[in-house]
């Protein structure tokens, strides 16, 4: 029986490694994405346009047009005459933020008075305008600090210090690339398992494994197999574009992340396999995969976090098997998180490896009989 | 005329008869929006974070009750920081505050000194951001509400007021760049994979042997796609507006004018990537790649374009949906902004045209 599971094992991934578009599929398509969205999914915000309505001539207004201009988030300073012009300006998308400064402004400043400034923001942008006034906050506290200390009639509150753990600089990359190799290797491997069933239906050689001594079990565990190795080896390649090319630090144990790997591809090639023995062509087994990939992604804090959801899907998000690798992928990146926490994630991906392998096999009998 | 009207008719029967087709135009586009408006969130709440009280002065329990007094905050109290540490490595708490025991003499001392320490988890940096700047919120609220805290502070207060969108619903800027990602999987992905399905059967072969010319053959296999894009667009903003409770301040007429000028774009790249693969999987994938994945990537409704590095921006350029989002987004929040749906509807019709141009460049050549 073990003969037979290895010879099994080895047609199938001479069949995997045989196909030039599979290589190409393994190699390059992840690299290349990789350096695109690695690049492209930033939630920082850089460049973006200003514009400044001043009607105010003195002194301290300039100053703080001069710092925000400065500031690295800030790509071109527009200056405008008036609100009217700069609604139209805003509504048109030319700018993402603009400051209004009133007549009375350096006055103000110079008494010792709160001095206010109107920042308006474009709503249909929230989360960078969001972001570009954090920064804008921190340089007006700048200004205002340094006022008190240069001149004495001035009294500046207490201060909150904040400290960044894991990422100090806030560099969005440390987040962004690593989740990138665990949802490519992901992806690899629901495509590999999801078009090896409904391929072998479509060319017609299914019938040949029928009648083969291969038990139900056997076809699937042989199916897995190049999964594994694929989703592994994109795996392992991505994250060494995020350690050598985007200079992403390591903290935690390759040993134990690559161990929480195995049940991670384990759980995802067992939903590849459900939708494959679904399938009839290979054009439904792949608009399956596609159907399943999306929402699977979504839910799961690839992108905006898993905490933001309403509890319903977060509840339904926990049957996501990417969730729980994201976290520790993350962790064993940036956090060098313990084994124990390590753990804690990898029995849920356990529990879905085992219900849909199971359901898969099942469904392979079934189709079988 | 009438020939064209009966392939139309033909084509027509085949999309209605075909799974995948009802698939991607009837069943994903409410998953994805629903998908966008609820689990693709970038609104931070109930944020758990730790409160360390190490003194037990009336202030600092005075601060630390505003914290847990706060909407947005779901507060874990501890005594000792390393009780909070341990669960920022975990994952279970995303930052945490720390009064500390001389917090009082702190208050006092003003001047800008640290009084509280604010540390947050940034291995998620958005996250990390919006959320040391609601807690210093509240630390800044709190000194302001104090009774007696002396003469008011010199500081420059920025007043903000976002526009379009005040109550900052995250929500009501994805759900119309939804939209789009939905319209380019019916314009592009349905199109791309029925004709290269077409192709590689042969029976676009046997189609060009019919008396009908290509334009008319395009066109026949284009203008069901083009009423189903329409019909889709419709669907999709009205569940926007009745069920997701995205504004409508623009018209409807401007929004369907300009999702009928994003079809053109997607339906060109739908053709020219059937026409360069003629291959079912290959088209599928070149579909994923260059349409359905850029038009939530690239097109500025998740991700800030002006926050890209230079060479992708200038992807950007040549992805319909970067036009289609930004007018959308305009439509349903910002009302009928004329010069800038003309100009959108200016670059997609471009963008357009170089798909048709390459596509024609390429099927005459393989006619020969």
């Amino acid at each position: 029986m073990l003969g037979r599971l290895l010879a099994s094992i080895r047609k199938e991934i001479l069949v995997f490694l045989r196909d030039p578009k599979v290589r190409g599929m393994l190699f390059g398509l992840p690299v290349m994405q990789v350096l695109v969205f690695g690049f492209a999914a930033t939630l920082e915000v850089r460049h973006v346009d200003l514009a400044i309505v001043n009607d105010d001539a003195g002194r301290w207004s300039r100053e703080m047009i001069s710092r925000a201009s400065a500031a690295s988030f800030v790509g071109r300073v527009v200056h405008l005459d008036n609100m009217e012009e700069f609604s139209a300006r805003l509504a048109r998308r030319e700018v993402l933020l603009g400051l209004h400064f009133p007549a009375d402004f350096s006055r103000d400043v110079a008494l010792g008075r709160p001095a206010n400034v109107q920042v308006v923001i474009d709503g249909r942008r929230a989360n960078a305008g969001q972001v570009a006034f954090s920064y804008m906050t921190a340089i007006a506290a700048g200004l205002g600090l340094e006022l008190a200390g240069a001149e004495p009639q001035f009294v500046t509150p207490p201060q909150a210090e904040v400290r960044h753990w894991f990422n100090p600089n806030l560099n969005y990359r440390w987040f962004m690339v690593p989740n990138l190799a665990a949802t490519l290797s992901m992806v690899i491997a629901l495509m590999i398992t999801g078009s090896s069933i409904s391929r072998e239906r479509e060319l017609g050689t299914f019938d040949q494994l029928l009648i083969s001594p291969s038990t139900p079990l056997e076809i699937i565990v042989s199916k897995t197999i190049p999964a594994l190795l694929g989703g592994g080896i994109v795996g392992i390649l991505v994250v060494g574009v995020a350690i050598f090319a985007f200079d992403v630090p390591f903290y935690g144990s390759f040993a134990l992340m690559f161990a929480a790997m195995f049940p991670f591809i384990l759980s995802v090639s067992g939903v590849g396999l459900l939708v494959s023995s679904l399938a009839n062509t290979q054009q439904q087994s792949m608009l399956g995969v596609f159907l399943i990939l999306s929402p699977t992604i979504m839910i799961s804090g690839f992108a905006t976090p898993f905490e933001n959801m309403p509890e319903w899907l977060q509840y339904i998000g926990q049957a996501s098997p990417l969730k729980h690798f994201l976290l520790i992928v993350q962790g064993s990146f940036l956090k060098s998180m313990p084994a124990a926490d390590v753990w804690s994630n990898v029995w849920p991906l356990l529990i879905i490896a085992a219900v849909s392998f199971t359901t898969a096999t099942l469904f392979v009998q079934r189709r079988l009989q | 005329m009438r020939r064209l009207w009966a392939l139309i008719k033909k084509e027509s029967y085949q999309i209605l008869r075909d799974p995948a087709a009802m698939l991607i135009t009837f069943v994903l586009p409410p998953i994805l929006l629903f998908l966008f408006a609820f689990a693709v969130s970038l609104d931070v709440k109930n944020v758990r974070v730790g409160v360390v009280l190490e003194g037990d002065g009336p202030a600092a329990q005075d601060l630390a009750a505003a914290f847990e007094a706060t909407p947005y905050l779901r507060v874990t109290p501890a005594r000792h920081r390393e009780q909070v540490e341990s669960k920022l490595v975990s994952g279970e708490l995303k930052a945490f505050a720390v009064i500390p025991a001389d917090f009082e003499a702190r208050l006092l001392e003003g001047q800008g000194r640290a009084a509280i320490q604010i540390v947050t988890d940034a291995s998620n940096p958005n996250t990390s951001t919006f959320t040391a700047a609601y807690m210093q919120g509240v630390f800044s609220g709190w000194l302001q509400s104090r009774e007696g805290a002396g003469p008011e502070a010199a500081a420059i207060r920025l007043e903000p007021r976002f526009w379009f969108n005040p109550e900052l619903q995250s929500r009501r800027t994805l759900v119309p760049g939804a939209i789009a990602v939905v319209m380019t999987m019916i314009g592009t992905m349905l199109t791309a994979l029925v004709v290269s399905r077409e192709w590689e059967r042969g029976t676009m072969e046997a189609m060009l042997a019919t008396p009908a010319t290509m334009g008319e053959l395009i066109l026949s296999k284009l203008l069901p796609y083009f009423v189903l894009g329409g019909v889709a667009s419709a669907g999709c903003a009205f569940l926007a507006v009745q069920v997701l409770g995205v504004p409508m301040v623009g018209s409807f007429g401007a929004l369907m004018l300009i999702s009928a000028v994003f079809l053109v774009p997607a339906l060109g790249q739908g053709l020219m990537i059937s026409t360069l693969s003629k291959n079912q999987l290959v088209a599928m994938q070149l579909a994923v790649m260059s349409g359905y994945l850029p038009s939530f990537l690239l097109s500025g409704f998740v991700f800030e374009i002006q926050s890209m590095p230079a060479f992708i921006q200038k992807i950007t350029y040549i992805i319909p949906a970067r036009y289609y989002v930004s007018s959308l987004q305009t439509v349903f929040l910002a009302g009928d902004v004329w010069p800038l749906f003309l100009r959108d509807m200016a670059s997609m019709l471009a963008v357009g045209a170089l798909f048709f141009g390459i596509t024609r460049l390429k099927s005459k050549k393989g006619l020969d």
